[in-house]
């Protein structure tokens, strides 16, 4: 059995999540190579749907890292390792960032003016929006959102998870998730369109 | 191995390894699991018994009755609900929500759908047990076991039945007056009735036994007196300890009875055989 496991720990980058989670409860060193595939992205996530600082996101990094190595016992195969350490991401954001402070008002993560572009490409606005928003009107907008309609925004367009691993990480319904992200994208036009709406005034002034 | 750490990841397992933290084991949550299973089970098994009560006493109730009220049928209607049950039935479908969501897949089901399964799987196996008298004698079983329960149910049949002038009471079988075709019974108050049963076009003559409490529809008539239009057995009275008390008694009536009918019988022969002598004289 030992065997096996160390044969596996020379193949590591060929193991799948799951495969690892596996050699992790026999081999706890081994658990490095998991917060690493995950170190980076988890980050984005939590900056994302936070909107705290990177101290407190590196806090609450160590905490989900924590907690999930804890639980591994209590990883269920049948889901992907990602939605499950996504779903404890998640729940830890809520406990940390959320009790704490009051609703965060901007997402800090660069480079999140490509959901400008995935959200509205759907519908031809894309170009349109990105002509008329600055990266920090994006930021501004997203940061005025409900946390729900942000969260599922950032995993489906930004995270590119699709509808059953945002159910997962969620732990909502499928169908839940589907009218979320589409409330989400109406309410993020609509701020838009106010955006607009208040920047016209302001020139006709 | 040959993984270089980054300093984040090197941090982790370190703290790891310094705080001694080792995953919770595997039975830990096993347990956790079977104990949700378990209680959904169980909400579930008690819903079930609820509704078959439910069941139980939607047979055995007067929901016709509403005509014969004075109040509209939304209050009568009311009067006769067996609230308990339904609150039972709320209290156990609340702790399976609860338990099911709580479950590996519970979030993946949308919250109607599982209220509208945890009431399905209620009336499925409800009706089941109703079919088998799981519904009666749990009924029973609470009268016997709980005084509060038995003296609600009391009051509101009481309610419903102590009214002679909107033609319904209800009271034990205590005598019978053959002469008269009356059938004599004691109401709750202690005050006896004869209840005339002439006019009644349907009777379930096993319903009408001494000791038996019947529930009579029909108009009063004068101080004691009612005339009947309808005799029904107190399906959830559970009077039948009573019967067994009297059955001695009512046995030896059923015998004298049985030997009026012989007499009788005899008297009638006798008469239609002078009847024939007379006609060959």
């Amino acid at each position: 059995m030992k065997s096996e496991y160390l044969t596996e720990l020379n193949n590591i980058p060929d193991l799948s999540d799951e495969e690892l989670v596996k050699v992790v409860l026999e081999t706890p060193d081994a658990y490095s190579f998991l917060v690493e595939r995950y170190e980076e992205k988890l980050t984005r996530y939590v900056l994302r749907i936070s909107g705290g600082s990177k101290e407190d996101v590196e806090d609450t990094l160590q905490d989900v890292f924590i907690s999930a190595y804890k639980n591994l016992n209590a990883f269920d195969q049948d889901l992907k390792f990602s939605s499950w350490i996504y779903r404890i991401a998640h729940n830890k954001v809520i406990s940390h960032f959320r009790k704490i402070t009051a609703r965060p008002k901007t997402v800090t993560y660069e480079g999140d003016n490509q959901l400008l572009n995935i959200l509205a490409s759907s519908e031809d606005l894309a170009r349109e929006l990105e002509r008329k928003y600055t990266s920090q009107e994006v930021r501004n907008l997203l940061g005025e959102m409900d946390e729900n309609y942000k969260e599922v925004l950032v995993l489906k367009f930004l995270e590119e998870k699709d509808y059953k691993e945002i159910s997962d990480i969620l732990e909502k319904p499928m169908g839940t998730v589907a009218t979320l992200i589409n409330r989400a994208k109406k309410q993020f036009k609509e701020k838009s369109l106010a955006i607009e709406t208040a920047r016209l005034d302001k020139v006709k002034k | 191995m040959n993984n270089v750490m980054t300093k984040f990841s090197e941090n982790i397992v370190g703290r790891i390894k310094s705080e001694h933290i080792v995953p919770v084991p595997r039975w830990h949550f096993l347990l956790k699991s079977y104990v949700f299973w378990g209680l959904l089970a169980i909400s579930v098994f008690l819903g079930s018994l609820s509704f078959s009560v439910i069941a139980h006493l939607a047979s055995v109730g007067d929901f016709d009755l509403s005509g014969h009220l004075q109040g509209n049928f939304a209050v009568s209607a009311m009067m006769m609900l067996p609230y308990f049950w339904f609150f039972s039935v709320a209290i156990f479908g609340l702790v399976a929500y609860y338990n099911w969501k709580h479950t590996r897949l519970g979030y993946r089901f949308k919250r109607r759908w599982i209220f509208f399964a945890g009431i399905g799987c209620s009336v499925f196996f409800g009706s089941i047990m109703y079919a088998f008298g799981m519904g009666n004698a749990i009924d029973l079983m609470m009268i016997r076991s709980m005084p509060f329960y038995d003296q609600s149910k009391h009051k509101a049949r009481a309610e419903l039945w102590l009214q002679p002038e909107s033609g319904l009471i209800m009271g034990r079988v205590v005598g019978f007056d053959g002469a008269n075709s009356q059938v004599i019974i004691e109401d709750e108050q202690g005050r006896d009735w004869s209840i005339d049963e002439k006019a009644i076009t349907q009777k379930i003559e096993s319903t009408i036994k001494k000791g038996k409490i019947v529930k009579v529809i029909g108009k009063k008539d004068g101080e004691s007196g009612f005339i009947a239009k309808e005799i029904r057995k107190c399906g959830d009275c559970y009077d039948d300890e009573a019967t067994e008390i009297i059955k001695d008694d009512e046995d030896m009536e059923i015998q004298v009875t049985e030997k009026i009918k012989i007499e009788d019988k005899k008297e009638q022969s006798s008469v239609n055989d002078l009847d024939i002598q007379e006609k060959q004289k």
